[in-house]
């Protein structure tokens, strides 16, 4: 027997239960990593859209000017994501409503937050997705890397209880190829941990903005709302 | 942006990233565990020419009942002993701890005159040799001296037998802490002679503890005696 154990060689000799437990972290870790460069994808996208319209909303522009930018935008097939979505559907409903003349101003105003609160939790929903995942991967990952380790560990030394001579040799292999186990269980469950931590951290933070949003746009609309009233009374 | 650059960017790049970190680390996983450092112990077998011919002399001349087992311990005393190599003990590197052995001594008044001398020669002989092996371990690199020393503790320990021929080749890895405790010890490649592989692990327990390893510069220790191969080689063998 060589001392000249590599990792592979340990993983290609363990038993069948830790190589299934090996096989679930590596599972686990592969597509807790894909999520995460994703997430990390998304959110950025997420905080550019956030940072440009915002620029662009406040900028002074016409907001009817804005939605049919909007408009063309969504010919192209581009899908509106973030606070425009939000935006877009405040505007419409607010727009519908604000045509029949015989809906109360609170009324329309009302609409037009309903709409946006659906607008606000599709986006936070988007945001918030597949976070779960990386929450149970890092909770449960290390049990499973320790569940094959012990399990690997009380397959040595039975191993040892039927050898005549107990030497180290005979148990450290099977023990180095338990702890392999928790090893690659540690190593999923590090960064889904902080993975989680900081994504969750992020989409309270954007969801926080679009809520802000929604209610600088509100007090927008209500002044408008009531301008146009007051016009329509005097005319 | 249409749909397929899209589904190209939010499913294509994770995926990259993602097999291309499991890779890295994987990578460095196997890369990292190699490279022992070897040692090779051939040019030190003299001891090995004076256990083949106390044996075999003792087994002619001398009329003690079991020649075989007595001998064999006997080879083990480093070129000190001997009666006729007053001053080598100074050249051969004072580790050797295996002082004169008292059924060595008492073998050898009996021997003839011409065994005699032909054994001062292989003294001499080894003498230079372990003085030679000496010399250049000063001038060498710490690590050199250190592996030298323990080729001869481990030579100096390895008892011969009956099978052992000339050609045999044994490699050995030897795993050390750092206080010099052989902790491991395994036959990496066979030399096809059970007796003779267990002949050079049984050396390499006998003793046990390497102290001079204790002295290295930790980072030294780390890097070529934590493990490191040792091919066991006697070529003067004479039978």
């Amino acid at each position: 027997m060589s001392e000249e154990l590599g990792i592979l060689e340990l993983i290609i000799g363990a038993s069948g239960t830790v190589q299934v437990v090996m096989l679930i972290l590596l599972l686990a870790s592969v597509s807790s990593w894909y999520l995460i460069v994703q997430r990390v994808m998304l959110y950025r996208r997420m905080t550019e859209e956030l940072g440009g319209f915002e620029a662009h909303f406040w900028s002074g522009v016409d907001l009817a000017q804005i939605y049919r930018e909007g408009n063309e935008a969504l010919a192209d097939g581009a899908t509106p994501i973030g606070v425009e979505s939000i935006f877009r559907a405040g505007f419409k409903e607010f727009s519908r409503l604000s045509q029949q003349s015989d809906i109360e101003a609170d009324a329309v105003l009302e609409g037009a937050r309903r709409a946006m609160r659906v607008a606000t939790l599709r986006e936070s929903d988007r945001l918030e997705s597949n976070l779960p995942f990386l929450a149970s991967v890092g909770s449960t990952s290390p049990y499973i890397g320790l569940f094959g380790t012990v399990w690997g560990i009380m397959h040595s030394f039975r191993g040892l209880a039927n050898a005549t001579q107990a030497t180290l040799a005979t148990v450290a292999p099977g023990i180095s190829e338990a702890l392999i186990a928790t090893a690659m269980g540690l190593f999923a469950a590090i960064p889904a941990v902080l993975a989680y931590n900081r994504f969750a951290a992020r989409s309270d933070s954007l969801i926080n903005h679009y809520d802000t949003f929604v209610d600088e746009f509100s007090g927008i609309l209500q002044r408008q709302t009531y301008a146009q009233r007051a016009r329509r009374n005097a005319g | 942006m249409s749909t397929l650059s899209d589904r190209v960017t939010w499913f294509g790049m994770p995926v990259a990233l993602t097999l291309a970190i499991h890779l890295v680390v994987a990578g460095l996983l196997m890369v990292r565990w190699a490279n022992p450092v070897t040692i090779e112990a051939r040019t030190s077998t003299p001891v090995a020419i004076k256990a083949t011919l106390v044996s075999a002399d003792t087994l002619k001349a001398q009329p003690k009942p079991k020649p075989k087992p007595k001998p064999k311990p006997k080879p083990k005393p480093k070129p000190k002993p001997k009666p006729t190599t007053e001053p080598l003990p100074v050249a051969v590197t004072p580790q050797q701890k295996v002082e004169p052995e008292v059924p060595l001594e008492v073998a050898k008044p009996e021997r003839t005159p011409e065994q005699l001398s032909q054994e001062t020669l292989s003294d001499i002989e080894s003498a230079l040799a372990s003085e030679q092996l000496t010399q250049k371990g000063s001038t060498g690199t710490v690590s050199d001296q250190v592996a030298a020393v323990i080729k001869q503790a481990v030579i100096g320990r390895w008892t011969r037998p009956p099978s052992a021929r000339n050609n045999m080749v044994a490699v050995l890895e030897i795993a050390l802490v750092p206080t010099g405790d052989v902790v491991g010890v395994t036959v990496l490649e066979s030399s096809g002679n059970v007796a003779f592989d267990s002949s050079a692990v049984n050396a390499v327990e006998k003793v046990a503890r390497f102290s001079e390893v204790k002295s290295l510069e930790r980072a030294v220790f780390e890097r070529d005696f934590r493990r490191f191969q040792l091919i066991f080689r006697p070529e003067d063998l004479r039978y």
